[in-house]
């Protein structure tokens, strides 16, 4: 699913890599700027100085950028400071991409949004407060659970987790610790790569494989 | 400085503003690559937002400038060329239909929206929502820049009518209130100097002043990388090229339509 071919840009040197169909795995990076730069190259934001990033079997390099973006959509990406567009109320981020891209009726996503923020703890009395504020007026680990939800309603192939379990509530982490694991197990063959500097905050959850980036390349 | 010195600053400046121009125009192609995207409901919520804040909050502002300019513009007229002369209602035409509507739309709409739409995408560029929407494969140019060009358009174009309405029915009321100016006479003669023609120019006006403009702020927003100071100096180049680039078109429009 994401794979990384001798791929050299800024702290990284001939980094290669490769995260399968249906794994978990843990990407740990040796700094926040090494781990920005991780999704930068899978996003193709930052292209490598030499080496390829292959997403779904597909080079980025060279690939147009319509292209780029379908195979982007494949994937949902929960960011630690939630990535809401800020002029959308978080009901409107949350449905953002399902209804761009599948074309969705608000409607039809209120079911699977509340199980998941359920599954994510989110207080019942707050949620319809939440839903209808801006996303600057929220607290941090508040955007991360919408955000969470706004990756799950997409169904996506690939879950990447940035630094997700980092500065939360205790109860609030083990809570998405426990969804990132069952969300996993909900679709055969999802990859989850969970993304981070720090080692420790990824410990609640389990994985089939450890990246640990040293001296610029990743050792399993 | 030496005049080699100074012939080379300005050089760079005249080149660095026509790359600017470039660039935006590439934005405009873009942009209308992407009309299709329109149906899609979320791109289609943007473009109302846009027009919402463009045109329907700028009503009150154009209502009261085109009420005092109109009635400034009848009085002097009128002192001039007589209470109910056919000179009268072709000079309102002239300046209000052909010049004054389309300028003073599209100064009122840089001020609000211009600057506006350029630091609105500064901040999220600098905040990192493009990139996030990138991440979710939603295309900036799709999602957060042809809604934008078009609302803006949209809404300049309403504007510029409403505010030649206003200027001239407003300021015809008003004068013949104060001044007991010939309210139905001024009217006949407004209508019988006003052409399909002067309609088309104000509307090609429009049309193009719009464009440039949101053109300027969608693309000037789009070029602050990482720092927040970047995003009042997009807008005020956003303001400043925008207008430069307004004045120009709307004197070459008004010279070619008198050739």
């Amino acid at each position: 699913m994401i794979e990384f071919r001798k791929v050299t840009a800024a702290g990284f040197r001939e980094a290669s890599f490769s995260i399968g169909a249906g794994v978990a795995c843990k990407l740990v990076t040796e700094s926040n700027l090494d781990r920005d730069l991780a999704l930068h190259l899978v996003l193709g934001s930052a292209p490598p100085e030499r080496g390829d990033v292959v997403l779904f079997g597909e080079a980025l390099r060279g690939l147009s950028e319509e292209r780029a973006l379908s195979l982007f959509s494949r994937v949902g990406i929960v960011w630690s400071g939630g990535g809401f567009v800020s002029n959308l109320k978080v009901w409107e981020n949350i449905l953002l991409p399902v209804m761009y891209h599948r074309g969705r009726e608000p409607a039809s996503c209120e079911a699977e949004v509340l199980d998941v923020l359920r599954r994510l703890g989110v207080e019942e009395g707050l949620l319809p407060v939440y839903l209808q504020s801006l996303p600057g007026a929220l607290p941090a680990q508040a955007l991360r659970q919408f955000g969470c939800a706004r990756a799950a309603l997409m169904n996506p192939e690939v879950m990447i987790y940035e630094s997700a379990f980092e500065g939360l509530q205790r109860d609030v982490r083990e809570r998405l610790e426990s969804f990132a694991v069952w969300f996993h197990a909900q679709r055969p063959g999802r990859t989850s790569v969970y993304v981070s500097s720090d080692e420790r905050s990824l410990q609640g959850v389990p994985a089939d494989l450890v990246l640990r980036q040293q001296g610029g390349r990743f050792d399993a | 400085m030496q005049g080699t010195d100074i012939a080379q600053v300005l050089g760079r400046r005249v080149l660095t503003f026509f790359a600017h121009v470039a660039g935006a125009l590439a934005l405009v192609l873009e942009a209308a690559r992407s009309l299709p995207a329109l149906a899609q409901r979320p791109v289609r919520l943007v473009f109302f937002r846009q027009i919402y804040f463009t045109g329907v909050q700028a009503l009150f502002v154009v209502t009261a400038i085109g009420l005092v300019l109109g009635l400034a513009i009848i009085t002097q007229v009128s002192s001039l060329a007589g209470r109910s002369t056919e000179l009268t209602g072709r000079i309102l035409v002239w300046v209000v239909v052909r010049e004054l509507g389309p300028l003073f739309a599209a100064i009122i709409v840089i001020a609000r929206s211009g600057t506006a739409v350029a630091a609105e995408l500064g901040s999220m560029k600098v905040s990192g929502e493009v990139r996030s929407l990138r991440a979710m494969g939603i295309p900036a140019a799709r999602y957060l820049v042809m809604p934008r060009i078009a609302g803006l358009t949209t809404s300049l174009l309403a504007l510029l009518f409403f505010f030649q309405g206003v200027a001239v029915l407003g300021g015809l009321a008003l004068a013949s209130f104060l001044f007991e100016l010939p309210f139905r006479a001024q009217l006949d003669n407004l209508a019988g100097a006003l052409s399909f023609f002067d309609l088309s120019i104000s509307l090609m006006k429009g049309l193009v002043f719009g464009l440039v403009i949101a053109a300027a702020a969608c693309y000037h927003g789009l070029r602050v990388r990482t720092s927040i100071t970047e995003v009042p100096q997009a807008a005020a180049r956003a303001v400043i090229e925008a207008l430069i680039l307004v004045v120009v078109i709307n004197g070459f429009i008004t010279v070619a339509s008198f050739l």
